[in-house]
């Protein structure tokens, strides 16, 4: 994995996160190192910052599309910059995070990213009791299909994207309503969305999967 | 009271003074001179009677032409006086003024009393004369003051009244600084260089206020990110207990609030220096409807009915980022603090976007509510930027916003 980021310490919580999922991150600071790289590696993903000293992190996008267009790519970028945004997908960018994001939201981001590139999409992911087929947006288990919302199928991913891992209300709220997160004052709406997908869960068999660490979050674990 | 007013008014008073103060001077010295030509010519006259006498020892004729008379009349003790009386004019029906002067004189052996009668001029008269002078010349003077004073004004304040619309018309947002325009008279130049100056200082001020803001929360931003990145961080290390992990999440969501208020300050600066500048067409309905959309579940938990009646849509030229945050601020206000179980109407006609919520009353002053950093309730974890950015989105567009609020039913309302 290619982290492209002018910002040590923000790389530095990024690669931090990213290893403890096991993944091997190298981090290029400046155009230069990134181009560098990008010329002779082959990474599985690139988060590429679009602001850089040295050049711009779209020219990094057409150089690796040219030169390994299997890495998947997500672009980071400030607020609002809606050019960079589109001008990135355009070139061949998978997704967008705008700054500053949560590191749950990344993970999941280029958890998404990979199982698109690597399996195109048509693996099956085994999670406990529970079988999820990313393509069709369906969730079975114990060999039953379950009935989720959409918000509620998102959520389901978005835990096991990161699992074992504590994802605070603040995290969740944003990835699943983005920008709009800042309209609810208050978390209810989390609440109540965990409690139905729990419901679902523990009525298919799939008990204790969510954890609710109380006044911070919630975490899914398969134990 | 305008300063062409308050001169004329002032010049008025004191010509009216002097004028009076002129004409009591003026008065008085010609009654003195006549009274000293008359006393004068009545002199003569005596010593001329005399003169007569003495060289021929008889007295002269009397002589009684029209009203002036000298009379000589035989007396045992003639006595020598000078007085004036009123008398009936023979030739008008009315008394007029005489002045007597008495004189003994001796002839042809007798002691006479001799008597000089001459008319006084009417002090009614003199009078009249004078102050109706005065006055023509009075008018005829104020007349011309008034008129030379407004030209004066007109063309010597012109100057004036040209730096004044100029301030009038000062824009501070602009990148240009005031230009005021040179004139010829000493103490105008003097005030348009000293406003020049004045105006180019605030303006420079207003232009580092303006880029420390937008520097400030772009600086802030990097830290702030990497703090919450920690915190983060160390939340999922699972090496702390569950009261240490609650003081690391307060921090942690602490440093959310500051990011978000960075961010919002940054969107705000970044109107206010015009750095949107990439615009495209939005359709205003699409907007709404995709806002409505992605917020669905939090309509639905909360049972607010949404009533949504896209008259004509309206298609706005404007940057898509502030075209968004337009609408999600103006609605998710709406929600935000509109009661459960209510209806949230939202209208489009011609060129109107009227949006009605019902919640609380408001505590506020409603002219406040777009005011940065403004909020309804104390406790709210919002910073009150969201309606002050949807106001320099309308102010850098030229849209009218506003917003009535009657019995619980608040209603903002944007013409495009």
């Amino acid at each position: 994995m290619l982290l492209v980021e002018d910002e040590q310490h923000v790389a530095d919580s990024i690669i931090s996160y990213l290893q403890q999922e096991g993944n091997i991150c190298e981090w290029a600071m400046s155009f230069e190192d990134a181009d560098e790289r990008i010329a002779i590696y082959q990474y599985d993903c690139a988060l590429i910052d679009i602001t850089l000293p040295g050049g711009s992190g779209l020219d990094l996008i057409q150089a690796i599309k040219s030169h390994h267009p299997d890495t998947g790519i997500i672009i980071i970028s400030a607020k609002g910059s809606l050019e960079d945004k589109i001008n990135g997908l355009d070139l061949g960018a998978d997704d967008y995070l705008s700054k500053p994001f949560h590191l749950a939201e990344l993970n999941s981001r280029i958890k998404s990213i990979l199982r698109r590139r690597k399996f195109g999409g048509n693996k099956k992911m085994v999670v406990g009791n529970l079988i999820v087929s990313p393509d069709e947006q369906t969730v079975e288990a114990n060999g039953d299909r379950m009935i989720l919302t959409r918000k509620e199928y998102d959520l389901l991913l978005f835990f096991i994207s990161n699992q074992n891992r504590m994802l605070t209300k603040e995290a969740i709220a944003e990835h699943l309503w983005g920008d709009h997160a800042d309209m609810m004052d208050s978390f209810d709406f989390i609440y109540s969305h965990i409690k139905n997908l729990r419901k679902k869960l523990e009525d298919c068999g799939c008990r204790e999967y969510v954890s609710t660490v109380y006044g911070v979050g919630y975490k899914f674990s398969i134990q | 009271m305008k300063l062409l007013a308050k001169t004329s008014a002032a010049y008025g008073l004191i010509t009216f003074l002097m004028f009076l103060i002129s004409g009591i001077v003026c008065y008085s010295l010609i009654s003195r001179l006549l009274n000293a030509e008359i006393n004068e010519s009545l002199e003569i006259e005596k010593n001329l009677i005399i003169e007569f006498i003495q060289l021929h020892g008889s007295l002269p004729e009397t002589v009684s032409w029209s009203d002036k008379k000298v009379v000589f009349l035989a007396a045992n003790e003639p006595t020598q006086f000078s007085h004036d009386t009123f008398l009936e004019s023979p030739l008008k029906d009315e008394y007029l003024p005489y002045r007597y002067v008495g004189f003994p004189v001796f002839a042809s052996g007798q002691m006479y009393q001799a008597i000089l009668q001459t008319p006084l001029i009417e002090k009614d008269d003199l009078l009249e004369t004078i102050g109706l002078s005065l006055l023509i010349f009075m008018v005829c003077l104020l007349i011309s003051l008034l008129f030379l004073n407004g030209w004066f004004s007109k063309r010597i304040w012109r100057p004036f009244y040209q730096i004044l619309s100029q301030l009038r018309g000062m824009d501070f947002t602009s990148d240009q600084p005031v230009q005021v325009s040179p004139t010829t008279t000493d103490e105008f130049q003097q005030l348009s260089v000293e406003i020049t100056k004045m105006t180019n200082r605030l303006h420079t001020q207003y232009q580092h206020a303006k880029k420390f803001s937008e520097n400030a929360s772009h600086e802030l931003k990097t830290p702030i990110t990497i703090i919450r990145n920690k915190l983060e961080l160390l939340i999922q290390s699972g090496t702390f207990a569950h009261d240490q992990i609650l003081l690391i999440n307060d921090a942690y969501t602490a440093s959310s609030r500051i990011l978000k208020l960075t961010g919002s300050l940054l969107i705000l600066s970044k109107i206010e220096n015009r750095l949107y500048t990439q615009t495209e067409n939005i359709s205003i309905r699409s907007l709404i409807e995709n806002f409505i959309i992605s917020l669905h579940d939090v309509w639905e938990s909360r049972h607010f009915q949404i009533v949504f009646l896209p008259g004509e849509d309206i298609i706005i030229n404007v940057n898509r980022y502030l075209g968004e945050i337009l609408i999600s601020n103006i609605l998710g206000n709406a929600i935000k603090h509109g009661h459960d179980h209510t209806v949230v109407e939202i209208k489009l006609h011609k060129h109107l976007l009227w949006i009605q919520n019902r919640g609380d009353i408001l505590s506020l002053n409603p002219d406040q509510l777009f005011n940065r950093f403004v909020k309804a309730s104390g406790t709210s974890e919002s910073p009150g930027l969201g309606l002050s950015i949807v106001r320099e989105i309308c102010i850098m567009y030229g849209f009218e916003i506003s917003y009535v609020h009657e019995e619980g039913r608040h209603t903002i309302t944007i013409i495009f």
